[in-house]
């Protein structure tokens, strides 16, 4: 067997303890009285079974990598999706719509990395004068 | 239509459909890919490329958009495995983010708050009605949460689901400009940012950049999202009651 071919029914493998995770996650999700999402619940799940050893890297690792390095491909018939609310978003409802989006994106972007330079600074200073009381 | 009903009810033209929608939508992304890398421009960002190229081919062959979303099926099932997949970029640094754990969940819950009311307030002043503002609420979320979060509050899911790609992808583009622009350095800071603002589409860009600020952005996009579920049910039962 050529290694290529190894490789993919290993990734193949992989592939499907994730989706088992994954289905296992909605099965929770279903039967919870929060609308939590099931995908969330498997990440959850799969991040458990890591750090507790149950899974091991060997188990998943490169299907995980498989699917990060592909991720956006899962959005595009979604993004395609867009063309079927065109009527809803015409004139200026689509540039209302468009200046919505920039604006937030950039107003969450800067209030998320400014909120963790802040924390990360106030915490460096609080260590910082730990340290010197325990100095004196 | 997942794999699965594709399977349990073998008809051949749903069979075919199935198969066509899923080579060619591989073939196209895979272009655009080679594309990216061969221009270099973020502007070129593959998904955005792939989405423009599907449209204008659904369009030239007269295929109605729900045919191309039903058949191509397999990608929005898989959506699902590869978000729990991120739970392995985490865990490869979770000793970094043991570090840096209050900075970061900081951070998503000061993002997530930003963006649902700046969304919605920024809606209402242009006079956009209630239902539209409320579909934007969600906006800064990976789909599947935004969708659970969207029919809870009562919004319209389609423009929910037009406003989560089109910030992913406003997100995926500008993110490593904003940065320089606003002179943000700090690698957690910006992975936790894309992460917050952008979801999976701005992660798989982030990852592109560095492995640490995307494995933050991948961890920023888990807490923001149940960060944003837990707001909106618990918004939720403060209204109704």
């Amino acid at each position: 067997m050529s290694l290529k071919m190894k490789k993919g029914l290993i990734i193949a493998g992989q592939l499907g303890v994730l989706i088992a995770v994954y289905e296992f996650g909605c099965a929770i999700s279903s039967v919870l009285p929060i609308d939590l999402p099931g995908n969330i619940i498997g990440m959850g799940l799969l991040l458990t079974c890591l750090v507790t050893g149950i899974l091991k890297r060997k188990h998943v690792g490169m299907a995980c990598d498989y699917l990060i390095d592909n991720m956006s491909i899962f959005f595009v018939p979604a993004g395609v999706g867009i063309m079927g609310c065109v009527s809803l978003l015409q004139g200026a409802a689509a540039l209302k719509f468009a200046f919505v989006c920039i604006v937030t994106t950039v107003l969450v972007f800067l209030s998320t990395s400014a909120t963790v330079v802040l924390v990360q600074r106030l915490m460096e200073k609080r260590a910082a004068s730990a340290t010197k009381e325990l100095a004196r | 239509m997942d794999p699965v009903s594709v399977i349990s009810n073998l008809d051949f033209m749903v069979a075919l459909r199935f198969i066509v929608a899923t080579v060619v939508s591989i073939a196209v992304f895979e272009l655009a890919v080679i594309l990216y890398h061969k221009v270099k421009s973020p502007l070129l960002n593959p998904m955005l490329v792939t989405v423009i190229g599907l449209i204008l081919a659904l369009t030239l062959l007269h295929v109605p958009v729900e045919t191309y979303q039903q058949a191509a099926g397999l990608f929005t099932f898989m959506l699902g495995p590869a978000t729990v997949a991120l739970a392995y970029s985490v865990y490869r640094q979770r000793k970094i983010l043991k570090e840096h754990f209050v900075p970061v969940v900081a951070g998503c819950l000061v993002g997530s708050i930003v963006s649902m009311v700046s969304a919605y307030t920024l809606c209402r002043l242009l006079g956009l009605g209630h239902d539209m503002a409320i579909s934007f609420i969600p906006k800064s979320v990976t789909t599947p949460i935004a969708i659970a979060a969207s029919q809870e509050l009562g919004g319209i899911t389609a423009i929910t689901v037009a406003a989560v790609i089109i910030t992913g992808i406003l997100g995926a583009i500008f993110s490593p400009y904003m940065a320089k622009l606003f002179h943000i350095e700090n690698r957690i800071a910006k992975g936790v940012a894309v992460g917050t603002a952008a979801h999976a589409i701005g992660t798989s860009r982030a990852l592109e950049i560095d492995e640490l600020e995307g494995a933050m952005s991948g961890v920023a996009l888990a807490v923001a999202g149940l960060m944003t579920t837990f707001i909106v049910i618990v918004a939720h039962l403060v209204f109704q009651s």
